[in-house]
């Protein structure tokens, strides 16, 4: 069992190692992604300031506690675009026959998928969401207890499993369909909407579907009303931090059994 | 003539074999309205109006921004980067056509099917959260039209001046997504630029970009004066001559320095 998962530990580092000098091949490729992500959330965040400051602040919510639950969710966001960007791109692995080559070898299949790119530019993404964070939990009074710490690190990782549930599922779709892509940037849309501003901007329908269908509002929304005693319209029992890793591990459970059903149905390409 | 004319019916006829692409841009289009909507209908909540511009003009100003993007569905610049790293430049260089007119029919003939393709549906569906986005008068709908022209024509000549940068340096690759990025935050898409602080809203003035959506968008909820509606006019159109001259100067020069590998 030991000896198997340094076995799959050593196999991911391998490809983390592959993927960043694939990746540093292409300098001014990688630049010019990094500036343009870099530049869009940096400006998202001065056009929330912009917001606030010339209107008021949105749903009751300061600037700086509007920082903090969009580097929460950004942070959650940064660690699985790095682990596993490909989980969007599930129709390009099933149109070209990408899954042959991983169905032969002796690896865990779904392991292997997840792990077989480390996205270099999910660093953008998790820097800036650091960033924001770290301003917003500085002004907005975030007390910075062990306590808090190990809430924080339960939810980053919590939400990072909704996320790379919520893209699996919706990309699986290709195993039926053939294709998701679209799809997928459609959902994409939806969810920096349902993940970087207070739910409580959007009527209780929106926030419902936000909360018990597309469980978006676990990622960011909820642990940032609970950490900074923000008003969420939903009191859920229990600590919020709890919640947020179970959520993520109920989604994850429903992601791999139709990731699984969908490799049942994978024909391969045929030419 | 008729060749552009016959570019532009099978751009039309090809808009419309995509139904799952169709459904998906949709619902993005629609997830980014209605999120707007609702973040301005909350900043408003309480307050008059900001900078002169009240709830209903900034939600019309809101609606009607990403009705605008839905049309604008210009991809010259990832055109050219994938021809030129694939090597099938070399093709559309011997066909006995102006280029430029060629790939600017194309994505003319791609916007104008999105009007009805997109455009048209997502006003529909967002009536149902929103009152008719109606211009401020007539006046306004006839002066928001030719300045909507005037800012495809600027997003495209922007775009292709971008995907002409792949005859230089062919690992440039996502250098669009700078573009996107920077007309994205400076065209006043997403946020007026008359709302940030003095020094922003002065500097991006002297750039182009918020003549690709803010300025149309300024006519259409008439926020300004028929003065400086002219003024707004002007402008748009020495930016788009500016942009024309550059994009010629530098296909000139990029036709000479084209190289296919391969045999």
């Amino acid at each position: 069992m030991i000896a198997d998962v340094r076995h799959h530990l050593s196999v991911a580092a391998l490809y983390g190692r592959l993927s960043m000098q694939r990746a540093l091949e292409y300098p001014f490729s990688l630049l010019s992604i990094c500036l343009g992500l870099g530049f869009n959330y940096v400006w998202i965040g001065v056009a929330l300031k912009v917001l606030v400051d010339r209107f008021q602040p949105l749903s009751g919510w300061t600037f700086s506690q509007l920082a903090f639950l969009y580097g929460l969710s950004l942070m959650s966001r940064g660690v699985m675009s790095i682990l596993s960007f490909q989980s969007r791109q599930i129709d390009r692995f099933v149109t070209r026959g990408e899954f042959d080559l991983m169905l032969l070898r002796p690896l865990e299949i779904t392991f292997h998928f997840s792990c077989n790119r480390i996205n270099v530019v999910g660093l953008v993404h998790l820097g800036i969401g650091t960033g924001y964070f770290l301003y917003g939990a500085r002004l907005s009074g975030f007390v910075w207890t062990p306590l808090h710490v190990a809430e924080v690190l339960l939810v980053i990782a919590g939400g990072t499993l909704i996320y790379w549930s919520y893209l699996t599922l919706i990309s699986s779709i290709a195993f039926w369909t053939m294709r998701s892509q679209p799809l997928v940037d459609a959902s994409m849309e939806l969810m920096a909407r349902g993940t970087f501003y207070p739910l409580t901007v959007y009527p209780w329908h929106l926030q419902a579907l936000l909360t018990f269908v597309l469980p978006l509002g676990f990622i960011g929304f909820y642990p940032a009303c609970d950490f900074l005693g923000q008003s969420a319209n939903t009191s859920l029992p229990l600590d919020v931090a709890l919640w947020t890793p179970a959520v993520g591990i109920a989604m994850l459970v429903l992601a791999l059994t139709v990731f699984a059903a969908g490799l049942r149905r994978y024909e391969s390409a045929g030419s | 003539m008729r060749l552009y004319t016959y570019l532009l019916k099978l751009q039309l006829l090809n808009a419309l074999a995509y139904r799952f692409e169709y459904l998906s841009s949709i619902g993005r289009n629609l997830f980014f309205l209605l999120g707007s909507v609702f973040i301005w209908r909350t900043a408003y909540r309480g307050i008059d109006q900001v900078a002169g511009v009240t709830e209903a003009q900034m939600v019309t100003y809101a609606v009607v921004a990403v009705l605008m993007n839905a049309c604008f569905t210009i991809s010259i610049d990832n055109v050219l980067f994938s021809k030129i790293r694939a090597g099938e430049i070399a093709l559309d260089l011997i066909r006995p056509v102006n280029l430029v007119w060629y790939w600017m029919t194309e994505d003319v003939g791609r916007s104008l099917a999105a009007v009805t393709q997109f455009a048209l549906p997502l006003l529909a569906i967002s009536l149902l959260f929103v009152a008719p986005p109606l211009p401020a008068g007539i006046e306004a709908w006839l002066l928001f039209l030719p300045s909507c022209a005037l800012s495809f024509l600027l997003l495209w000549l922007l775009s292709i001046l971008v995907g002409m940068t792949a005859f230089w340096v062919t690992d440039f690759g996502d250098v669009s997504s700078v573009k996107t990025s920077l007309v994205f935050a400076l065209s006043g898409r997403l946020v007026p630029m008359w709302l940030f602080p003095d020094l922003i809203a002065d500097a991006s003035r002297w750039l182009p970009f918020q003549y690709m959506f803010q300025a149309p968008l300024e006519i259409y909820i008439g926020r300004i004066s028929a003065t400086e509606v002219v003024h707004i006019l002007s402008v748009q159109a020495i930016w788009v001559a500016v942009f024309a001259l550059l994009v010629g100067f530098v296909w000139t020069r990029a036709q000479r320095r084209v190289f296919v590998q391969g045999g």
